[in-house]
């Protein structure tokens, strides 16, 4: 229980500075900074010695544990450090102003997310998605496809597709579909080339077994292949996610029709307003986690035979 | 032999003094509020003529896109910067200690065009379900106090859910998105509204709506730096503190701006066009780089040409002009207080031109 009582006296000191601190708008003393440094210092240690107990545990929420305090104490000690030194809201604001800000602008960023995640990313995904799965079909059915397009694919999903982000937006235009047509591009590629591992990296054994049976080119591929790529496929869907969000995002940098969390963070962060920023962010990487997960939860239903689903 | 040695003394002599000459001025970084144009024809003249040189500085002028010249100055990127006032009070007001030390331009020209098509006569009234085109980074505030004044809510708000005017923005060019996207653009007199007249609406299609004529009259190019920067003891190692440099700045670029003004045709052959590329060209039919800039100098002559300077008191805030464009911001909720005494200095100004702020009548 060591750990325990040491996280939370480096808890206490921070958190009574905090309120003792909470009207000033001095730089605090060296006494009261010395004690943030012990605090912080003890809640670290403390957090380590607990977080080593909790190692082998099964119970999945105290295995979660150490992640939530983990968060806990980097919010605590910013909030503490900030205050000290007087930090000014317009560079780096505090954790309890972001989560303020974040609740009073709540309606609008909302919007802003339906916005770039629903319209934007969601569309984008999907088409980029559907269109790279199907050109791996291709690919993999047509040998001179293989040769003459699958390079370009390996290329293009190696490099920042991102970059083409202006040109997307001046070509189509500043409203939902520009953002949209690149979260596709962004996430089409990588689509393509691991769709195409999958359907062709078959064991030459199996392979082999449904010739035998005079299994039709349909029936290999519904039987052998697309259970072999599944899990490539999910790969790059999980992949196209993230891919898919920072195209979104970065694509309203570029001009936007007056919404979506692009917008408001760079909007905001001309302004000094980065408690908005912070608050866009936090929305912005909530939606991107539910989406992963979602996807995730997909994969298990379908693919809950793979090895690595396996429990040992 | 003995002839090459002598020669090589001497060489080394010249490179000596040059080397020592060189190490003698003070590096200074600018940051201008955009790419280089003749909006900053006389930072560029101040530069190339040697009017920095001669007060001891090495000035590097630094461009700037969708970016804010407050982030620059901040962060220590450059030293000083020229910004709007809005932009300058608000981060002021978020703990950004920025300091208003000179007034380049002492009017406003910032304005909005619509097609006559639209139908936009009395903007206020009129401007409800429209869309408007911005640039961000702090270059928005003028529309937003017009917003705001007009009793309307935008998207740029971030409390209103159900905006009145949707803000749209865009990257430079305003073909992007005017008139098809947007009813209203934001336009500089000295730029913009000559880009739109390029590309098929000049000003017998359009209507040019002058902020200033609306009430909305906030200052724009001025120079600022930090407190930091003022309150240097020993400025880079120059054994000159940052009043002194910044007094220098000053002098410097008052001597090229009015050298500007008073030789458009030279200034912008000689020190606008070899400084910039694309950013300097217009649109359409008014693509020309130089016809560009030679009408942009004669605009921006104008806004420079008013108020303090006609009375010889160029780069000076007058601060009837300052109050009141708080005054303005405070009204439309832009700034929530007053900013503090310490936002203008009126120090260096006084030490670069030998006057006295509390002399001005």
């Amino acid at each position: 229980m060591k750990g325990w009582g040491l996280l939370t006296t480096g808890f206490a000191l921070q958190i009574a500075f905090i309120v003792r601190w909470w009207e000033e708008s001095e730089v605090a003393p060296l006494g009261l900074r010395l004690s943030i440094g012990l605090g912080v210092l003890l809640s670290a240690v403390g957090l380590a010695q607990v977080a080593g107990r909790l190692a082998h545990t099964r119970n999945p929420l105290l295995g979660f544990t150490p992640a939530a305090l983990t968060l806990l104490a980097l919010l605590v000690a910013a909030e503490a450090l900030l205050r000290a030194y007087q930090v000014p809201p317009g560079l780096v604001p505090t954790p309890t102003r972001v989560l303020a800000t974040l609740y009073t602008v709540r309606d609008v960023l909302l919007q802003d997310a339906y916005q770039t995640v629903l319209k934007e990313a969601l569309v984008g995904y999907l088409i980029g998605c559907s269109l790279g799965v199907l050109t791996a079909f291709l690919v993999s059915r047509y040998l001179f496809l293989e040769r003459g397009f699958l390079p370009y694919a390996t290329l293009f999903s190696s490099i920042p597709i991102v970059a083409l982000a202006p040109v997307l937006v001046k070509m189509v235009g500043i409203d939902w579909p520009s953002k949209a047509a690149i979260c596709a591009i962004t996430v089409y590629f990588p689509v393509v080339v691991n769709t195409f591992r999958g359907l062709t990296e078959v064991s030459p054994i199996s392979l082999d077994l449904m010739r035998s049976y005079a299994a039709s080119e349909m029936q290999q591929y519904r039987w052998l292949r697309l259970p072999n790529a599944l899990p490539f496929i999910f790969n790059a869907l999980k992949l196209g996610t993230t891919l898919a969000m920072i195209g979104a995002i970065v694509g309203e940098f570029f001009g936007a029709n007056g919404q979506g969390l692009g917008f408001r963070i760079q909007i905001e962060a001309g302004r000094f307003g980065f408690d908005i920023v912070w608050a866009a962010i936090i929305v912005a990487s909530a939606a991107g986690i539910v989406w992963y997960g979602l996807v995730t939860w997909v994969e298990r239903r379908l693919t809950g035979w793979h090895v690595s689903f396996r429990r040992g | 032999m003995k002839k090459w040695s002598v020669f090589a003394v001497l060489a080394l002599f010249v490179l000596g003094s040059l080397a020592g000459a060189q190490q003698n001025l003070v590096k200074v970084n600018l940051q201008l509020k955009w790419f280089p144009q003749a909006q900053f024809a006389g930072f560029f003249v101040a530069k190339e003529r040697g009017f920095y040189r001669a007060q001891g500085l090495d000035v590097t002028l630094l461009p700037i896109g969708d970016q804010s010249p407050i982030q620059m100055v901040q962060s220590g990127a450059a030293d000083f910067g020229t910004t709007w006032i809005a932009d300058l009070l608000t981060a002021r007001e978020r703990g950004i200690p920025v300091v208003h030390i000179a007034q380049i331009f002492q009017r406003s020209g910032f304005t909005l065009v619509a097609l006559k098509s639209t139908g936009i006569k009395d903007i206020c009234r009129d401007m409800k379900g429209k869309s408007v085109g911005v640039w961000p980074s702090g270059n928005e505030y003028p529309a937003v106090a017009l917003f705001r004044k007009c009793g309307l809510t935008s998207s740029l708000d971030p409390r209103a859910t159900n905006p009145d005017v949707t803000a749209v923005t865009y990257p430079f060019d305003p073909a992007l998105v005017f008139p098809d996207k947007v009813q209203l653009v934001s336009a500089m007199i000295y730029n913009e509204v000559n880009q739109i007249a390029g590309l098929g609406y000049d000003e017998s299609k359009v209507d040019i709506f002058k902020l200033a004529d609306l009430g909305i009259n906030l200052l724009e190019d001025l120079l600022f730096t930090t407190e930091r920067v003022l309150n240097n003891r020993n400025f880079k190692g120059s054994g000159l503190t940052g009043r002194q440099v910044a007094a220098r700045l000053i002098r410097a670029t008052l001597q090229g701006w009015n050298w500007a003004v008073a030789n458009q045709a030279e200034t912008v052959e000689k020190y606008v066009l070899p400084v910039c590329g694309n950013t300097c060209k217009g649109s359409g039919t008014r693509a020309d780089a130089k016809e560009h800039q030679t009408w942009q100098m004669a605009e921006v002559a104008k806004l420079y040409n008013a108020g303090a300077t006609t009375k010889g008191w160029a780069g000076f805030l007058v601060p009837a002009d300052y109050q009141a464009s708080v005054r303005l911001l405070r009204e439309q909720g832009i700034l929530t207080r007053d900013p503090p005494a310490a936002t203008v200095d009126y120090g260096p100004w006084e030490l670069a031109t030998g006057k006295r702020a509390r002399d001005w009548r």
